[in-house]
């Protein structure tokens, strides 16, 4: 039974994520694949702040909240200024240096023998130790999240993000200002992974370098090609399903490195396929890059 | 500081080369051809078959085979995942995602294969004999690998510029449509170019192999780094080269001011450095 909370566990997490990046990405055309960095520095952030400041749950998620919203910030008005695919580039760039942050900045992030001994999340007195309470936790990480996307999605804002995905220049002779659009929501996104990492950080109590990499982050971008990119649910279902089938395979025995490693083979041939065959997603409605009649 | 610009000047030659084979392959298809990372990993895999399988003679005919290993792995790629998908009139976004599938399926089978640590085809002796010109350190097997990677590339180079081939990528990548008014068959030069690219992408790989141990991700920095350099020269080629060397010097010249452990983030600062000169104008703006 607490094997099943587990995976609750990391469903509520990477939904949450899946959710944030399909927001960036499915919503405004953002294509980030440095989606992961966002998702370290939080449980880094996190992590420091519980671990040597003591802090209780709300207050280092707060405190990893703050951090990688003024990262992406900073970041990301810079960022944000490439179109489409340049953008992707950038943020395969960002991905790979604060990846090497991770390792290097010992100081700090304490290389890559990471940061341990993480305590429980403790919100006003209450200490969070079982998988169940935990899984409780990553439901209402995913219920935030699911509820900030959709409810952009659903405002103006959401409109004017739909159309700078389509035509930007558009937008832009229309009045509005889509860089700053895209900076909105690059932030928000980040910082809701952000949170995912807290909670991520709290649960695993042991953080380093290689949960926070490019393979990561092309994961979570799967979740959402999967799911469905701009679609209310899909980003959801794709992340049970990505997170849910790979313990499948534990079960046929397949176990240890192999396992992740077939894990990735089966990601990498999913994304080639959905490409191919369903470029919509699972459920989604919105062709994902589709080429344009200009 | 001669010291620096030396070991910056042997990372470039490596650079130029790896961008000379990403540019056929960016010129014909405008991708980012991610998935190539995965064809500079499996041909020094595959020559790592060889030696295992017959020892220190295996290496030549290792050698070959990684090279019509990577051509046949290019030409798989083009035929069975871009066309279909032109086929499909996918926009950029899905090639490149497809790209990213291709280059982690194919980077984790190898994995699979042969384990995550790092495994050499150098049989030979790797103490050896490091002579020094002019002050500065080098080895003759860095040298080597430095000649070949120039030769290939010069030979590309003038391939891209000079020979009907070469004009026909530069005409599918100024407008795929027009080349095909014309009477140019586009998919054969994006297979022709697809095999080209991947040929010198898979030396690439083999060189560095010579140099340094493998590891099944070893890819996917080198490919970046050349594909920055091919995007920023696209049709110049002697931009393009340019970008190559000035990212080869950052690495090592990057070193004299910065931790050798900050390398490779001094690489990709310049990276992003150049894909805003791209974007933002001094080499012609893109919107």
């Amino acid at each position: 039974m607490d094997y099943w909370l587990h995976i609750l566990v990391l469903v509520g997490i990477y939904a949450a994520l899946a959710n944030s990046l399909d927001l960036m990405a499915g919503h405004t055309g953002l294509l980030s694949v440095a989606h992961a960095a966002f998702f370290g520095v939080g449980a880094y952030a996190a992590a420091i702040s519980s671990t040597y400041a003591t802090l209780g749950f709300l207050g280092s998620t707060f405190t990893a909240c703050a951090v990688v919203g003024l990262l992406a910030l900073v970041v990301g008005s810079f960022l944000v200024r490439f179109l489409g695919d340049l953008f992707v580039l950038v943020t395969f760039a960002l991905q790979v240096v604060v990846s090497d942050v991770f390792r290097n900045w010992t100081d700090v992030t304490n290389g890559a023998i990471g940061i341990r001994g993480i305590p429980d999340a403790k919100i006003a007195g209450w200490v969070f130790t079982s998988a169940a309470a935990y899984a409780l936790l990553a439901a209402l990480l995913a219920l935030g999240a699911y509820l900030v996307v959709n409810q952009i999605s659903a405002s103006p804002l959401g409109r004017v993000l739909r159309a700078v995905r389509e035509d930007a220049q558009f937008v832009e002779s229309l009045g509005k200002n889509p860089f700053a659009q895209r900076l909105i929501v690059f932030v928000i996104g980040a910082v809701v992974a952000g949170a995912s990492g807290s909670l991520y950080a709290h649960y695993v109590s042991y953080i380093d370098p290689t949960s926070f990499t490019l393979s990561d982050s092309i994961l979570i971008l799967s979740m959402v090609i999967v799911g469905g990119p701009g679609s209310r649910s899909g980003p959801m279902i794709g992340a049970a399903v990505l997170v849910s089938l790979p313990e499948i395979l534990r079960f046929v025995g397949v176990s240890g490195a192999t396992a992740a490693h077939t894990r990735h083979v089966f990601y990498g041939a999913l994304l080639v396929g959905m490409m191919l065959w369903r470029p919509r997603g699972l459920v989604g409605q919105f062709l994902f890059g589709a080429a344009r009649d200009d | 500081m001669a010291q620096a610009l030396a070991d910056g000047l042997y990372a470039a030659s490596l650079i130029c080369l790896m961008t000379l084979g990403l540019l056929p392959l960016w010129l014909t298809r405008r991708v980012f051809h991610f998935a190539h990372g995965a064809v500079f990993v499996a041909a020094p895999y595959s020559m790592l078959a060889c030696v295992d399988r017959f020892g220190p003679p295996g290496f030549v005919p290792g050698v070959f085979l990684a090279l019509f290993l990577s051509i046949a792995l290019g030409i798989a790629i083009e035929w069975l995942v871009y066309r279909p998908l032109t086929r499909r009139r996918a926009g950029t976004l899905m090639y490149f995602i497809a790209s990213l599938g291709v280059y982690t399926m194919g980077v984790h089978l190898v994995a699979l294969i042969y384990g995550d640590e790092s495994r050499t085809v150098r049989y030979w002796s790797v103490q050896e004999s490091v002579r020094v010109i002019g002050g500065v350190h080098v080895s003759p097997v860095q040298m080597t690998i430095m000649g070949a990677a120039l030769l290939m590339a010069a030979i590309l180079w003038i391939v891209l510029r000079c020979s009907h081939l070469g004009k026909t990528i530069r005409a599918v990548s100024d407008s795929p449509e027009l080349s095909l008014i014309v009477g140019i068959d586009v998919r054969k030069v994006r297979l022709l170019a697809a095999a080209l690219g991947s040929a010198l992408i898979g030396a690439a790989g083999v060189l560095t192999a010579c140099d340094v141990d493998m590891t099944p991700q070893m890819g996917m920095r080198p490919v970046m780094i050349g594909l920055v350099a091919a995007i920023v020269g696209d049709r110049h080629v002697g931009v393009a080269l340019g970008a190559a060397l000035i990212l080869g010097l950052s690495k090592h010249v990057g070193a004299m001011w910065f931790p050798a452990a900050w390398q490779e983030t001094v690489v990709f600062a310049t990276m992003m450095a150049a894909l805003s000169l791209k974007r933002f104008g001094a080499l012609g703006a893109t919107r």
